[in-house]
């Protein structure tokens, strides 16, 4: 691109060889072209190769999309114009990818009824209800083998007594040595290359119709149920039981269910039992208490030992200076899902090195009180160097005349740190801060792993414990209650607590632009 | 702006069309890699956990050479097999089979996960593992393992083997009287264990989950907090006080307490014999396996949970799917491979040949057949939760009654939904 600062020459017009003109037509230095013609390719080609996938299962709106946003692209880059666009577009496609869709997806997720027993949509869930319905009739079960026809696939079958015959769409046939003229055995592999004609094989005899139940057996098989797509209605043929769609659940006039469901669009009852279920609404505010308390405590307190440690080390000269600042970093240099295990062994009241070592019996884990202290302890351990790093590296930028100045109007140690040093920080280390605080509010994996939300609750409704947080409760309460996940009210707490955290950010953020006035 | 557009239109044609033509080019050759990338040859496709894996590969080996069908086993972690079949299924990319335990099976048929399988030779395997694998008159795995809780015991500490927990509570007291050892009894007690591990003795004392008969499962009679399930509760915390239940012991701990020779029972299953160096049988520790011996004359009934291969309900080729798991998993070939995953075998074969080759892993498998299947209710990890935090409770001080009366109060609660 920095070739291209001439607009005022002459043109140089046929006698530059190709590339040249090449580099005048795009902009840039021909490494320059290279890298963005290959890019682009690139995305041309990973569109080119969605294309076939996204027809096969009918996803228009979403091939659509992706190829004006292809297009787009390529107009975007190849033309030399519209550059503030070409400096907008990656972050924004980004943005929208990552940021925006996952959130929108949240949201909508919240107003379905989409986990346990709603995972399906309408059609596979009655596929799946007709399949599950085929009852065998009458005691034959046949050892079947597929076979080729000149016009149809049939099977070979052998029954308990074991004689065998060739079962088409005709009926059965008695075969004693060899297969009727043109029939051939194939091998699973074969058979299954062709698997839907096998699967809608029909086999008609005195009992009633055979089909396989797998490319190796076959029985008698009866459907039971049956959906008619006109009326929209489910029949049990053996109990004569009409069932009727009702939020995503067949169900009869006596209450009675059948599963598996599928997932509809239920409007805001996640919310309300959010906010109305006494065993949802009882700890709920304990928790949500708990939750500030944790998420404020854990910023100030690694950002106290952060910055004194950072302040202790910010002096030139100092010995060992580089050793003991990369000593200070290790715990930041482990993976923190790691490390809180290793903390809950060591922890152990009875077998665990610091009671050991301490020669106490302190309940670290066990206790409700004790709890919340070593969660706080082990989070300062892990928190404390990324505070120290930035303190180092904000204490290193504020100016040293400043300092000077204050220190020849004769303000002491402590009124420099006061009125110059800290209020600088700040101004450098506030957004930081806020971020750290919105980290910590959802910190899922330091309760999970060194407490799993632990000590229980006594008498809780629902399984609550004390040391748990907004994020892990409605883990629990989402994946480990009820019948299995629920995503859908997964995804209303994520938003509720998405409402919090970013009206919390929103807050911080602007305090923090107010400290640069001062 | 404008220039650039003017020298445009005077370049020489060539530029313009290697322009279009090299892109052009490279994009064709992206989508073609990554066609060829996304259409590998394979007929069936399995998740497995890791662990599993060469197993499985030796055993879709079989149905290779017998019938030319490729399978392609692919590794998922063991936790998340179940949750990304139920994510990936219904769009249409998810395996043909999974290997799973059998306390799925309730979540995935109610979410319409995995098909039904018959089995052609139902009457070789042990009947407990084919019940574990059961929904409602149905199978859904065909099992090859079995998993059960037994009690293991240092033969140099205690070499006579108990005949009734009262003796098990009698000699580890005296063992720690005496100062022999610290803690001469240990079993798993972090709220993630202990309601599967002290489910034995809570049965011992008459308490239970669910309702056990004929028919399996009765969800509809729920026993945590029953007489014998309280009594259950005070006995434990008798024995936490007493000093023989030290509460703040969990798997890891006990498995290398024992393997130390410093415990003289532990409750454990199969999976603490072999353990990549800390299994009992690695450590050189002499020891024996039973069963749990029986409480006020009551037997000890521990889960017994299996493994086992499902068929997707989400395969595009059900029916080779089915042939998979009924003719080839099901059968001999198959279930000796799977013999190398260190849990009690299932299918009668394997099990003669179990008791002449390693007794240890036969004893965990017969200290199971007085045990009852692990039940599938969807609704288990809630009450596994909910158990976890009761006992921990229990431990601590917290009175039984109420403490049970309010766990069986959210599992009731967890099973309407």
């Amino acid at each position: 691109m920095s070739v291209d600062t001439r607009p005022g020459q002459p043109d140089t017009g046929r006698r530059s060889p190709p590339t040249s003109s090449l580099v005048n037509r795009l902009g840039g230095s021909a490494s320059a072209i290279a890298v963005k013609l290959v890019a682009l390719a690139v995305v041309n080609g990973l569109f080119l190769a969605a294309v076939p996938r996204m027809i096969e299962v009918e996803a228009w709106s979403m091939l659509a999309v992706a190829g004006l946003a292809t297009l787009a692209l390529d107009v975007i880059y190849l033309r030399r114009d519209l550059l503030p666009l070409k400096y907008l577009v990656p972050g924004t496609i980004f943005m929208l990818l990552f940021q925006a869709f996952p959130v929108t997806y949240t949201f909508y997720l919240s107003f379905t009824n989409y986990g346990a027993g709603h995972i399906l949509t309408q059609d596979q869930a009655i596929e799946r209800i007709e399949d599950d319905s085929l009852e065998v009739v009458g005691a034959v079960t046949y050892d079947a083998r597929p076979v080729v026809g000149p016009d149809q696939v049939g099977a070979l079958l052998t029954d308990p007594t074991g004689s065998t015959f060739l079962g088409t769409t005709d009926g059965l046939t008695a075969v004693d040595e060899q297969l009727p003229e043109g029939f051939e055995a194939v091998s699973l592999q074969e058979a299954a290359e062709q698997e839907d004609a096998y699967a809608q094989l029909r086999i008609p005899t005195d009992e009633g119709e055979v089909r396989l139940r797998s490319l190796t057996s076959a029985a008698v098989l009866e459907q039971t149920r049956v959906y008619d797509p006109d009326t929209g209605v489910l029949t049990d043929l053996t109990t004569e039981m009409a069932y009727t769609p009702v939020e995503g659940t067949f169900t009869a006039d006596d209450g009675s269910t059948i599963t598996p469901g599928w997932r509809v669009p239920i409007g805001i009852n996640n919310y309300t039992r959010v906010f109305t279920s006494p065993e949802i609404s009882g700890p709920f505010l304990r928790v949500f208490l708990w939750t500030f308390v944790f998420a404020l405590l854990s910023v100030s307190t690694t950002f106290a030992l952060g910055l004194l440690l950072a302040i202790a080390l910010n002096k030139k000269g100092m010995r060992g200076l580089k050793t003991y600042r990369s000593l200070l970093i290790f715990p930041y240099a482990l993976p923190s899902f790691l490390t809180a295990l290793i903390w809950r062994g060591l922890l152990n009241e009875s077998f665990g090195p610091v009671n050991q070592i301490l020669a106490t019996e302190i309940p670290w884990l066990t206790d409700p009180t004790v709890a919340k202290v070593s969660i706080l302890l082990v989070n300062l351990w892990l928190g404390f160097p990324y505070m120290f790093i930035v303190s180092l590296g904000a204490l290193q930028s504020i100016p040293g005349d400043m300092l000077e100045a204050a220190e020849t109007d004769g303000a002491t140690g402590v009124q420099r740190f006061r009125h110059v040093t800290f209020p600088l920080l700040l101004v450098s280390l506030g957004p930081l801060l806020v971020a750290t605080f919105a980290f910590n509010f959802n910190n899922f994996n330091i309760v999970y792993l060194l407490t799993g939300g632990g000590p229980p609750i006594e008498g809780a409704q629902t399984p609550a414990g004390h040391t748990d947080i907004l994020i892990s409760y409605t883990y629990r309460l989402s994946f480990e209650g009820g019948q299995g996940a629920q995503y859908a009210f997964a995804a209303a707490i994520a938003v509720i607590i998405f409402m919090i955290v970013a009206s919390l950010s929103a807050w911080g953020f602007r305090r923090t632009v107010h400290l640069e006035d001062l | 702006m404008f220039a650039g557009l003017r020298r445009a239109h005077l370049g020489p044609r060539r530029g313009v069309g290697w322009m279009v033509a090299g892109p052009a080019l490279l994009a064709m050759l992206i989508a073609g890699c990554a066609q060829a990338g996304a259409s590998e040859a394979e007929d069936l496709l399995i998740w497995v956990d890791g662990a599993n894996v060469p197993l499985l590969e030796d055993v879709a080996a079989l149905f290779t050479e017998s019938e030319g069908v490729e399978v392609r086993v692919q590794e998922v972690g063991f936790s998340d097999i179940r949750g990304q079949l139920l994510q990936a299924g219904p769009a249409g990319k998810g395996p043909d089979l999974i290997i799973g335990a059998n306390d799925w099976i309730g979540e995935l048929v109610i979410n319409g996960a995995i098909a039904a399988i018959q089995l052609p030779n139902p009457d070789d395997f042990n009947p407990t593992a084919l019940e574990a694998f059961s929904w409602d008159g149905q199978l859904y795995g065909v099992p090859y393992a079995q998993e059960n809780l037994a009690l293991y015991r240092n033969t140099d500490l205690v070499p006579e083997a108990p005949e009734t927990f009262e003796e098990v509570v009698e000699i580890s007291m005296e063992l720690q009287e005496s100062g022999e050892v610290d803690q001469a009894f240990m079993i798993p007690s972090s709220p993630d264990e202990a309601p599967y591990h002290y489910h034995p003795l809570v049965r011992g004392f008459g308490g239970y989950v669910f309702a056990y008969g004929e028919q399996g499962y009765d969800p509809s009679d729920v026993g945590i907090d029953n007489p014998g399930a309280i009594a259950a509760g005070e006995a434990v915390q008798g024995w936490v006080d007493s000093g023989l239940i030290n509460p703040n012991v969990d798997g890891g701990i006990q498995q290398e307490q024992f393997g130390l020779g410093n415990v003289a029972f532990a409750i454990s299953g199969p999976w603490a014999l072999v353990q990549g160096g800390a299994g009992f049988e690695e450590t050189g520790v002499n020891f024996a396996v039973q069963a749990i011996p029986p409480i006020d004359g009551n037997t000890s009934r521990p889960y017994v949970g299996s493994q086992g291969m499902m068929v997707s309900a989400f395969s595009d080729k059900p029916l080779l799917a089915q042939s998979f798991a009924t003719e080839v998993m099901a059968g001999v070939d198959a279930q000796m491979i799977m013999y190398g995953a260190n849990a009690p075998p299932v299918l009668t074969e394997v099990i003669e040949l179990a008791q002449q080759e390693n007794p240890n892993l036969a004893a965990v498998g017969e200290a199971g057949a007085v045990g009852e299947p692990l039940p599938a209710v969807p609704a288990m990890s809630s009450v596994f939760r909910a158990q976890g935090d009761a006992w921990t409770l229990i431990f601590r001080g917290a009175p039984v009654q109420s403490t049970l009366d309010n766990t069986a109060a959210i599992v009731r609660d967890a099973l309407e939904g």
